[in-house]
C-alpha cells in the first residue's frame, strides 16, 4: 500500500515537473514571437460563429434594401433602396402589423393581469393540492400546439371569435399564462415573506401588500416575463394562419401572402420580415439586462 | 398603549405542538422579554401576538379587546423583524411613513411625524437613502423608526439585535431601553440572549418547549430561579450544578458521590438522602485556605473586569469568577469554597427548587 502511494506521489511530482517545463516553454515562446492567432484567435472564432448564426438574418436585411431587379444578384455591393418598404405602405401589410401589435399587447396584458396574481397566490398560500394545480397549469404547454387546433377552431366558429383580434389574443393568453405563472412564481419566491408581513402589520391587506411591496420588487422579472409573452404572441404563425381570414390577419401571416400564384415578391417579403423582427429586437435589447437576470433568478441562493 | 394578556394559548404546526398552554399578563407600558433556547416557541408566540400566525386555542387580549381573529393590520401593534424587513424599493422616509400612508393620514402630517421619528433616532441625514445604502446599525434604527412613527399600542421585537456586531449590539440595547423609558409603550422583546433580556426587561418570561418555566423580574430570576432549567439559562457564565445527596443531620449540606461536602444555609423542602443538584453561580465561589475544597485549575480566562477560571472540583467541571485578579495557572490547585447563603438546591429528578 505504502509503496503504491509513494510511486503515485512520485509520478505526480514528475507530471508537475513536466507541466512546469511545458508552461515555461510557452512563456518563452510568447516572449520571442507571439503568434497573432494566440492573441486574436478566440475573438475571431467568436466573430465567425456569430456571423454564421446571424447569416440568414443579415441576408434577409440586405435583401430588404436591394432593388427588386437585383434580388437574385449575388453581388454584395449595391445601391440601397427603400422601395421594398414603400411598397408595403400600399397593401394591407400595415393593418396586419397593427393587428400583430394589438394582439400581442392584449394577450400580454391579459396574461399578466391574470397570471401574476395567480403566481403570487400559488407562491404564498399553502393550500392543499397547490403543487398539483401548478403542475396542471404547466401541462397546457406540454402538448404540441396543433393538438388544440381543432377544438379552438370549432369553439371559435361557434362563439363567433374566428378572424377577430380578441379571439387570437385569447388563444395566446392560454399559452402565455403558463409562462407567466411559472416564471413569476420564481420571482415571488425570491421576495422575503417578512417584507409582506411587515406590510400587513403596517396596515396593508393581503392584496395591498402584494401591490405595494411584492409587485414592485419583482419588477425586473415582470419586465422579462412580459417580453417573453409579447415575443411568443408576436412570432406565432400557426394559430394566426388557422384562426384568421382577412380581418385579423397578423404580420407573419401577411408575409406568407406575398407568396402568390403570380410570383413571389421577394423584396416585400424581405422588407416585411425585417419590420416584423424590429420590435422583438428593440424589446430584447431594452430589457436584455433584466431578461438574463430574470431567467437565471432563483438558480442560486443569494 | 395597552396591556397584553395571553390566556391558555395553544399553537401547533402540523401535528407538532409549539406553544402548549401559555398564560402571560403584560402590564400597560411594561417591557417584557421572552427568552428560551431555539425551538422553545418564543418567536412563534410573538408572531401569534402580531397576527402573523393563528393560535389553535386560548385568547390574546390587547387591552380588553380579544384579538385572536383580528387581522394584523387592525391590531395596532408594530413589529421589528430580525432581518429588519425594510422595503428595499422605498427610501428611508418612505419606509418610515408607509404605515401612516396606508392609514390615509395627510401628507404634511406624515412628513412631520417621520421627521420627528428620524430626529429621535438620529436618522435625519439618511431620509432620502435606500436601505441598501445603509449600514446594519442604521437599518436597525430605520426598522425601529418604522415602529415608533405609528405610535402603536405595543411594540413587538423579534431578536432585533442578533444581526449586529457585539459593540453595536450593546449600544442599540441601551438605545432601545432609553426609547422605551421615553415612550413608555408596552413592549414584547424576543431574544435568545439572556444578557439582553436581563439588561433591558422589566420582567422576563423563560420558555421551554412551548411552556412557561418562570416569569419574573430579572434579578428575581437570577437570585431565585424556580428550577434548574431557569437557573442554568439565566446568567453567564452559567450556574454550576454538582449532583449529590442531601444531608440534613447536623449542618445541612450536600455530599457528592466522591465525598465532597458542599455547604447549605437551609433546605426548606427535601428530605435526608434525596438525590439533588447543588447549584452555585461562578461568582459565589470564594478562595478559602482554611475550609476550601481542592480544585484543579484547567483554564484561566481574564476578562479585565474579572477573572474566570475553569476548574475540576473532584470529578466535576466548574466555572468560578473572581473580581480580584488571580494569578493562577493551569494545573495549580485552588482552595475553592461555595458561599452557603448563595447556594441553590434542586431536585435531581424534576429539577424543582428545594430551598
Amino acid at each position: 500500500m505504502n509503496s503504491i502511494s509513494r510511486t503515485l506521489a512520485a509520478a505526480d511530482l514528475a507530471g508537475a515537473h513536466e507541466e512546469g517545463a511545458g508552461l515555461a516553454g510557452i512563456g518563452t515562446a510568447d516572449r520571442r514571437r507571439a503568434p497573432w492567432w494566440h492573441a486574436h484567435g478566440r475573438s475571431l472564432t467568436v466573430a465567425l460563429l456569430v456571423l454564421l448564426v446571424l447569416s440568414p438574418f443579415l441576408w434577409l436585411v440586405q435583401l430588404a434594401f436591394k432593388p427588386a431587379a437585383d434580388i437574385f444578384d449575388d453581388a454584395l455591393l449595391f445601391v440601397p433602396t427603400l422601395d421594398g418598404f414603400a411598397s408595403l405602405l400600399q397593401g394591407n401589410f400595415l393593418k396586419s402589423f397593427g393587428n400583430s401589435l394589438l394582439v400581442s399587447t392584449l394577450s400580454t396584458g391579459f396574461s399578466l393581469v391574470i397570471g401574476v396574481p395567480a403566481a403570487y397566490a400559488l407562491t404564498r398560500w399553502k393550500f392543499r393540492g397547490r403543487d398539483r394545480i401548478a403542475l396542471w397549469i404547466l401541462v397546457t404547454r406540454m402538448a404540441p400546439p396543433i393538438a388544440f387546433t381543432i377544438p379552438f377552431f370549432l369553439a371559435y366558429q361557434y362563439l363567433g371569435l374566428q378572424d377577430t383580434v380578441i379571439g387570437l389574443a385569447i388563444v395566446y393568453l392560454t399559452f402565455n399564462l403558463a409562462i407567466v405563472i411559472w416564471l413569476m412564481q420564481t420571482f415571488f419566491e425570491a421576495v422575503p415573506a417578512s417584507l409582506e408581513e411587515a406590510a400587513w402589520i403596517d396596515g396593508c391587506g393581503v392584496w395591498q401588500a402584494f401591490w405595494r411591496v411584492a409587485l414592485p420588487l419583482t419588477a425586473p422579472g415582470l419586465a422579462a416575463t412580459a417580453v417573453m409573452c409579447f415575443i411568443f404572441s408576436w412570432n406565432d404563425f400557426f394559430y394566426a394562419l388557422i384562426l384568421t381570414r382577412t380581418n385579423a390577419i397578423t404580420a407573419p401571416v401577411a408575409i406568407v401572402n406575398f407568396l402568390q400564384y403570380e410570383g413571389w415578391e421577394w423584396t416585400k417579403i424581405a422588407a416585411s420580415g425585417t419590420l416584423v423582427m424590429l420590435p422583438v429586437i428593440v424589446f430584447t435589447v431594452l430589457v436584455r439586462k433584466y431578461l438574463v437576470r430574470g431567467l437565471t433568478a432563483g438558480g442560486v441562493k443569494d | 398603549m395597552a396591556s397584553i394578556s395571553i390566556r391558555k394559548l395553544f399553537k401547533q404546526f402540523g401535528s407538532t405542538p409549539v406553544i402548549r398552554g401559555i398564560d402571560i399578563d403584560i402590564r400597560d407600558g411594561e417591557f417584557v422579554a421572552l427568552v428560551g433556547p431555539s425551538g422553545c416557541g418564543k418567536s412563534t408566540l410573538l408572531r401569534v401576538i402580531a397576527g402573523l400566525e393563528t393560535a389553535e386555542g386560548g385568547d390574546i387580549l390587547l387591552g380588553d379587546r380579544r384579538i385572536n381573529d383580528t387581522a394584523p393590520r387592525d391590531r395596532d401593534v408594530a413589529m421589528v423583524f430580525q432581518n429588519y424587513a425594510l422595503y428595499p424599493h422605498m427610501t428611508v422616509a418612505q419606509n418610515l411613513g408607509f404605515g401612516l400612508k396606508i392609514q390615509g393620514i395627510a401628507k404634511d402630517q406624515i412628513a412631520r411625524r417621520v421627521q420627528q421619528a428620524a430626529d429621535t433616532l438620529g436618522l435625519g441625514e439618511l431620509l432620502q437613502r435606500h436601505p441598501r445604502q445603509l449600514s446594519g446599525g442604521q437599518r436597525q434604527r430605520v426598522a425601529m423608526g418604522r415602529a415608533i412613527v405609528r405610535q402603536p399600542q405595543a411594540f413587538l421585537f423579534d431578536e432585533p439585535l442578533s444581526n449586529l456586531d457585539a459593540k453595536l449590539r450593546v449600544q442599540m440595547r441601551t438605545e432601545i431601553k432609553a426609547l422605551h423609558q421615553r415612550l413608555g409603550t408596552t413592549t414584547v422583546y424576543v431574544t435568545h440572549d439572556q444578557v439582553e433580556a436581563m439588561t433591558m426587561a422589566d420582567r422576563i418570561v423563560v420558555l421551554k418547549e412551548g411552556k412557561v418555566e418562570q416569569i419574573g423580574e430579572p434579578l428575581a430570576l437570577y437570585d431565585r430561579p424556580r428550577n434548574a432549567f431557569v437557573a442554568g439559562f439565566i446568567g453567564s457564565p452559567a450556574m454550576n450544578f454538582i449532583p449529590g445527596r442531601l444531608q440534613l443531620d447536623g449542618a445541612p449540606h450536600v455530599l457528592t458521590d466522591d465525598g465532597l461536602r458542599l455547604p447549605l444555609a437551609n433546605a426548606s423542602s427535601g428530605t435526608h438522602g434525596d438525590r439533588v443538584l447543588y447549584g452555585t453561580r461562578p461568582e459565589n465561589f470564594i478562595l478559602d485556605a482554611g475550609q476550601g475544597l481542592p480544585a484543579d485549575v484547567v483554564v484561566v480566562e481574564p476578562t479585565g473586569s474579572e477573572t474566570q477560571v475553569a476548574l475540576r472540583l473532584g470529578g466535576h467541571p466548574v466555572m468560578a469568577a473572581f473580581r480580584d485578579r488571580i494569578d493562577a495557572r493551569p494545573g495549580e490547585r485552588l482552595p475553592l469554597w461555595p458561599v452557603a447563603a448563595k447556594a441553590h438546591l434542586f431536585d435531581a429528578a424534576g429539577g424543582q427548587r428545594l430551598n
